[in-house]
């Protein structure tokens, strides 16, 4: 039976005669019609994403919501009224949250990045902020510190430092580490949030 | 603070490849010195190597949970797929042809070494450690994988190929061995057998 041309149709490895022929078929054999559309249904069952990512293992606590749901309770009634809400909502912000952006939109942070490796000739750092390229750090004088300043938007991040470009290191200093796929550990960083 | 010997010179020079060295299930983490393959310097083309690791990552541990079923498993054997991928192939154009089929022969070196431990009777290392996987199987995947874990193992690795999107026939054939028409058969049986394998699943 020509039945291995519904996987030729499903995989694209038709030439044109047999896309002729499968076209008859549908048309002609039932049977052959209902076991393409069957293995049509199961091809995008097999083809669904297999995995989703895992959430990293993060020690510090869970995110508070964001703060624009809270606007919802704020309806202004006329301008003195919206005046009087929007008074009303920065006493609440203030009093209740630490200060969190209000604005939807992740905001862009200079954060520095400072290890300290006396022994190492070079230093690089590596994240998800600078798409996994390495970067260099400075050496503070004779300190044995080495330094970056990077502006990183807001948000979580994963990153590594790099000694001598041979050795990642996670940082020392920042609790929240994630594993990575070969037996190593990033650091997690959270801006702006 | 875990800090070993640095492998290489201090500077500049990019360091030797590192040695293979035998995959061991259940090993604890044996590559911390080693250069992972997103910094590896090869003809200082840094970001290229990464780009592959990233595109590839997700595909692989695909390819790798249709092959095995086995989450534990295919981490550990993705891993060091692409540790001998760069460890041989690293410099040059990618090869995703190449890398999938690593994997299947790190899988196979796996059940060799596993059979040979079943018949000295060795006791199989605990994997119940390692919680934080990076990934999780979908709830609506896992009777596909079932089903698909009771295939023949070359069915099997012809179907996991052809899933992943990317292989035409004639690529299959190139990295199984079995010639076009084989391929195209194979295939379709797979399918077939596991359309009826999800319908017995469910009565």
């Amino acid at each position: 039976m020509k039945d291995y041309l519904i996987s030729m149709f499903i995989d694209d490895e038709m030439d044109l005669d047999e896309k002729m022929e499968f076209v008859r078929l549908i048309d002609e054999d039932g049977p052959f019609k209902d076991e393409a559309v069957g293995l049509l249904s199961q091809e995008k069952l097999l083809r669904s994403d297999l995995v989703e990512e895992a959430p990293a293992f993060v020690h510090e606590g869970s995110r508070r919501p964001l703060l624009p749901r809270w606007r919802k309770f704020f309806l202004p009634a006329g301008v003195l009224g919206s005046a009087l809400a929007a008074a009303l909502l920065v006493v609440v912000l203030f009093s209740v949250f630490t200060p969190l952006s209000v604005t939807e939109r992740p905001p862009v942070v200079s954060h520095r990045f400072v290890i300290y490796e006396p022994d190492a000739s070079t230093v690089e750092i590596a994240g998800s902020f600078t798409d996994w390229k390495t970067l260099p750090l400075k050496q503070v004088a004779e300190s044995g510190y080495w330094e970056v300043t990077l502006d990183v938007s807001g948000g979580e991040h994963r990153f590594v430092y790099i000694l001598d470009g041979e050795r990642e290191y996670a940082d020392p200093t920042v609790l929240a580490r994630e594993r990575d796929d070969f037996g190593g550990e990033n650091s997690i960083l959270r801006v702006g949030v | 603070m875990n800090r070993g010997p640095l492998p290489g010179g201090p500077s500049g020079a990019p360091s030797p490849v590192p040695e293979e060295t035998t995959f061991q299930l259940g090993a604890e983490k044996r590559y911390k010195s080693v250069t992972f393959p997103r910094f590896i310097r090869y003809n200082g083309n840094m970001g290229r190597s990464g780009e592959f690791y990233r595109e590839y990552r997700d595909r692989i541990f695909s390819y790798l949970m249709r092959l095995t079923g086995d989450h534990y498993l295919s981490g550990d054997i993705m891993q060091e797929s692409f540790t001998r991928y760069y460890a041989r192939y690293g410099k040059g154009e990618k090869n995703p042809k190449i890398l999938y089929t690593i994997a299947r022969n790190v899988f196979i070196d796996h059940l060799r070494k596993r059979k040979m431990e079943e018949e000295v009777g060795e006791d199989t290392p605990d994997r119940s450690e390692d919680a934080e996987r990076r990934y999780i199987v979908k709830e609506e995947y896992q009777n596909v994988l079932k089903a698909i874990q009771k295939l023949n193992k070359d069915d099997r690795n012809i179907l996991a190929l052809v899933l992943d999107g990317e292989f035409s026939y004639r690529d299959i054939s190139d990295m199984t061995g079995f010639s076009e028409t084989n391929v195209k058969v194979r295939v379709h049986r797979a399918r077939v057998t596991l359309k009826k394998l999800m319908m017995e699943g469910d009565a």
